[in-house]
């Protein structure tokens, strides 16, 4: 069978074709050996090392312009999001590290997400890990989800003292800057693994600065 | 994806260097500034 992969007509007919992969499901692969006709031999491997072996994607972050003290990049990440009424978004994952020391309150540029007037943030990861602190003693903690609000006057205020604002009132409307706030009672070092995702209307091309 | 940084970018749209943008947080000022200056 392998020797034939497309024809698919008996799979098909015989309702063969499957919509979810097993561990153990082999996957035809052709593995190059000058000694086949064609220069490839028929192999196989498994669902699960398939899956394995293909793994997240390796990223490289930049040094902040900014901020030199945060390093950052995105990527985008397979799969949509779709809403009710139809729309669909693609996603972009965010990931970096900050490095804080010698401040109670820090606001550091994470980067500038240009392109697109929405963006959704749909998946948070950050971490927060403490190191040699007055505040925290070590410990590794889920970033807190904290909201930024408007105040009567116009001003942004948070809700807490860790979060990471998304504002698009600096430049422009699709310029947005993603910036990591903490505050805490006394000067505090921490190293912050910055982690989330984002989702723009799919056909929109943004990029990431920083 | 582009290999700018956040200065060329700015540079490009703005027509000039942006070197310090400040903004406010929770009443907080903050200042994206430029490494190296003050």
């Amino acid at each position: 069978m392998l020797n034939n992969l497309t024809n698919f007509l008996n799979i098909i007919a015989g309702g063969m074709v499957k919509k979810t992969l097993s561990d153990t499901d082999l996957i035809a692969v052709g593995t190059k050996d000058k000694n086949y006709d064609g220069g490839y031999k028929p192999t196989a491997i498994t669902a699960a090392d398939l899956i394995n072996q293909i793994g997240e994607p390796s990223v490289v972050f930049t040094q902040g312009f900014f901020d030199p003290q945060v390093q950052a990049t995105m990527t985008p990440i397979v799969g949509t999001t779709t809403l009710a009424d139809g729309t669909v978004f693609d996603r972009y994952r965010v990931q970096g590290l900050a490095l804080l020391t010698g401040a109670s309150s820090y606001a550091y540029l994470i980067g500038v997400v240009v392109g697109s007037n929405t963006i959704g943030r749909v998946r948070e990861d950050t971490t927060i890990l403490a190191t040699d602190t007055n505040v925290y003693d070590t410990v590794a903690s889920a970033m807190n989800f904290n909201v930024l609000v408007e105040d009567g006057a116009g001003t942004l205020i948070s809700t807490s003292s860790a979060f990471i604002a998304d504002d698009n009132t600096i430049s422009a409307p699709d310029e947005h800057w993603f910036t990591l706030v903490m505050t805490a009672g006394a000067i505090f070092s921490a190293d912050v693994v910055i982690d989330f995702t984002i989702a723009v209307p799919q056909g929109t091309v943004i990029e990431f600065f920083n | 994806m582009k290999k700018t940084n956040l200065n060329e970018y700015l540079r490009n749209k703005y027509g000039k260097n942006v070197t310090t943008i400040t903004k406010k947080f929770d009443g907080q000022k903050v200042k994206y500034k430029e490494q190296g200056k003050k």
